[in-house]
Parts: structure tokens; sequence; C-alpha cells
């Protein structure tokens, strides 16, 4: 089932508390997002001591800048969206570099002129994709890039909107559907390379 | 499989589902897309492996933290809250 934040967190009252940086109403955020936060830098690919930095950071961030939140977005958007920009502050590969990507050329190779499959998803017993592909899938995330694969985090893990995560990743819905369609790809082009997915 | 006038390539089928835009078609679209996954075994076969990718990765990056690393995180947010400069 999707998350939803508590509904008070929508609130004229609880929005103007956050403006005026009132302690009980930053503890209640920093309880429900924080394991989130933590969460999606990990799977975005930091290690244990980067991810609590680039966490606490964020949170740092979204307590001084908490006078100028207008309610726009959602806080949990306002926060992932700071957590991009810490992400992209702290590694160079969360930066944007989408013209071309390799992975496209090698989907290209996979179909016809007529978009029909010429080398179609290699066979596997399905239980077997599905006992085995854990094992692989950490490796694999590492081949994905950073920004790319914090955008697969937010969707498949995070469960957020499509609009949420263009607005924290500050992107359109159709440049998000070309960083999901490669992060998708590349992760299960890796999967396959490996040699587990063939009967 | 043929490609049949109207209906998706396997092309198509494979940037639907992995752009996430499946659930972003119309009635006419999504019946266009199940019937195309009716007919070709590569395309189902794809399909399977792309959702099994998405629950692999919850299982796999899912889990809650730690509840003691999140609350000492939490105490030292609110640690710099509380600080003297504030």
């Amino acid at each position: 089932m999707a998350y939803s934040p508590p509904p008070e967190f929508a609130t004229p009252e609880f929005l103007a508390r956050l403006q005026r940086q009132d302690r009980d109403a930053i503890q209640q955020v920093v309880h429900e997002f924080l394991p989130q936060i933590l969460r999606a830098a990990r799977g975005a690919g930091l290690d244990e001591t980067e991810a609590d930095d680039v966490t606490q950071q964020t949170f740092l961030t979204f307590i001084e800048t908490l006078p100028r939140f207008e309610g726009r977005s959602q806080v949990r958007t306002w926060l992932f969206g700071i957590l991009y920009h810490k992400l992209r502050e702290a590694r160079r590969g969360f930066q944007k570099q989408d013209r071309h990507d390799d992975i496209d050329d090698v989907l290209e190779s996979r179909f016809d002129d007529r978009g029909m499959w010429q080398a179609p998803p290699r066979t596997a017993d399905d239980d077997v994709w599905d006992q085995q592909i854990r094992r692989h899938l950490e490796e694999c995330l590492e081949t994905v890039p950073e920004r790319h694969r914090l955008a697969f985090v937010l969707k498949e893990v995070e469960g957020l909107a499509t609009q949420e995560i263009c607005n924290a990743l500050e992107v359109t819905g159709t440049n998000l559907g070309v960083i999901l369609y490669r992060a998708r790809n590349r992760l299960r082009e890796c999967l396959e390379d490996r040699g587990f997915a063939e009967r | 499989m043929m490609k049949m006038p109207g209906m998706y390539s396997c092309h198509d089928v494979q940037e639907l589902v992995t752009c996430g835009t499946v659930e972003e078609l119309g009635a006419w679209d999504r019946l266009r897309f199940r019937m195309h996954l009716m007919m070709c075994h590569h395309c189902a076969r794809f399909v399977r492996q792309v959702r099994s990718l998405g629950d692999a990765v919850r299982r796999l990056l899912g889990a809650p933290p730690d509840p003691e690393r999140v609350q000492r995180l939490e105490e030292a947010v609110m640690a710099h809250c509380d600080g003297p400069d504030r």
C-alpha cells in the first residue's frame, strides 16, 4: 500500500508552526521522515557513513530553510529535494548527464526495424529468477548511474508519485521516464548478462 | 510475432513498461497493451522480469533502517535545533 504522511502535516496550522521553526513540529517531521531519507541515501549508493552525514545535512538545511517553506509541495517532497541537492554536492554521479547513455544502444540492438524482438529476453524459470535475482542485484545496482538509481529507488522503494519525484529531482515527466527507462533496462540487462536468467 | 496495424510493437511495449507509463494509458491503449502481451511471450516475459526487478529491489533496499542508528541521527539533528546559535 502506498505510504501516506500524517494528514496533520498538510494543515495550514502545521505549516505555520514549521515556518516559525517550532521545535515539536520539527521533531515530528524528523521522526516521520528521517528513516525514509536515510534509506533513500543508502539506496542511492552511499555507504553508511556518507548516508548518515547526508541525512543529517538534509535535515539541518530543512530546518534552516523552513521560514522560506511555503507549503507548495509536500514536506516529504521538499525533503527529498534537499536530499537530492546534498547528493549532487557530495558526488559527481548525481549531476545531470542524460543526453546519451550506452544502454540506449544496447536496447536498440535488441529490436529489428519493425520494433520486434531480434534478441528477445533470455528465458528463465520465473521461480529461479525470483530466488536468484537478489544475489546479483546489489552488484548490478552499482552499474546504474547514481542519479538514475536515486530516481529508481524513490519510485520503487519509497513509492513516491511521479510528480513528487519530478519536483524533488527538478526534471520533467518525460525526463523522469527516460531516467527510469535507463535504470530499469540497465539493471535487467546486467542481470541477464550474469547468465542466471537462462534456463 | 507479426506486427498488426494499430498494435504496439515489442519496442513500444518495452518502452511503456520501463518508462513506467503503462499506468497512464487510457482504456483503449491499455487494451492494446494487454492484447500484445497475450500474443507475445517474449514481451510477457520481459514484463514479468521488470516487475520482479521492482519486487526484488524493494526486498533488498526496503527494510527499515536500524532503529538505534535512526535514533542517534534524530538526536543529532534535534541537538542542532536546540543549539546555542538558535
